[in-house]
């Protein structure tokens, strides 16, 4: 699905308010997708600990004959990671959640003293089912090139509150906000979202 | 506690994000101040709007007790279900109150 435009109320705060169509209910989620990139195979034998969003730490053994990025990136793959599949392409790992939609915390990687050098992460954020976008643009047709902040109220049809429960909301991206279904929360057709949302400042004093 | 302080986006209108951290948690409270340009809260009464992720998934506010202790501040605390938590993010939009019906 689309993003859906909004227009800026006055240059930092915005409002919304949009009904949930069909399309925006049927939204099919997809997993997110990490990528890492071996630049160096290993002097040393040694552990290359894997951590992704914050999860246990998978140590990876490599052995000081492990002296091409490929190789060290196979060892990478062949790890058993409790929430991710693995796969590798030459000296590129690709980890791809089981699950659908947006996911949080720290991925990282640590090499000890192997001499094995990884890229930082790259990542394709996943989509949950069942998602709405919020895109607040300014005069243009970009979105404002800040993040923001929103509280998301919905209504049925009938102007009956929903609670939100477990709804997953995620700022994938400047002036972008994302409501998606959890398991108890679903976005539905008829659905009367409203949205107030304002530029942030997250950097606290 | 001291309280967390953001900045005015346009000299009546307020957004932060912050994530609690362990103080907030053993607290049991943070109160999130809006100052202007100097170093005091605005000298205004705020209305203010929450929400509450943990690992991007909404947290019912429950029976959380929110109160407006001065000018510029909201604070949030725990209630018997509701529980200010390490690493759980707050978004906050407010906005300059009248607080006189007429």
């Amino acid at each position: 699905m689309a993003n859906k435009i909004f227009r800026a109320t006055n240059g930092v705060s915005f409002g919304a308010m949009y009904t949930a169509v069909a399309a925006d209910a049927s939204v099919v989620g997809s997993a997110e997708v990490l990528t890492i990139t071996v630049t160096t195979g290993a002097s040393a034998s040694g552990n290359v600990g894997v951590t992704l969003r914050g999860g246990t730490i998978v140590n990876i053994a490599v052995l000081s004959t492990d002296t091409t990025p490929a190789q060290v990136a196979t060892k990478i793959a062949g790890g058993t990671y409790p929430a991710y599949n693995a796969t590798v392409n030459g000296a590129v790992v690709t980890f791809t959640c089981k699950t659908t939609g947006v996911k949080s915390g720290t991925n990282s990687t640590t090499v000890n003293a192997t001499g094995v050098v990884v890229s930082a992460y790259t990542v394709v954020a996943g989509v949950g089912a069942g998602s709405i976008a919020f895109q607040f643009n300014g005069v243009g047709s970009i979105p404002v090139p800040y993040p923001i902040v929103a509280n998301i109220r919905v209504v049925t049809a009938a102007n009956v509150n929903v609670d939100l429960a477990d709804a997953v909301i995620s700022y994938p991206s400047n002036g972008v906000v994302t409501i998606s279904s959890g398991a108890t929360f679903t976005v539905t057709a008829g659905y009367i979202f409203s949205v107030v949302a304002q530029r942030v400042d997250s950097i606290v004093e | 506690m001291p309280n967390r302080i953001f900045r005015v986006t346009n000299g009546v209108s307020f957004g932060a994000k912050y994530t609690i951290v362990a103080a907030d948690d053993t607290a049991g409270n943070v109160t999130i101040q809006f100052n202007g340009t100097g170093t005091p809260s605005v000298a205004y009464p705020i209305v203010a709007s929450i929400s509450v992720l943990r690992a991007g998934v909404n947290v019912p506010l429950a029976d959380a007790v929110i109160t407006y202790p001065s000018n510029g501040c909201v604070k949030i605390a725990d209630g018997s279900t509701f529980l200010v938590t390490t690493n759980d993010v707050y978004y906050i939009v407010a906005q300059r109150a009248d607080i006189t019906a007429e």
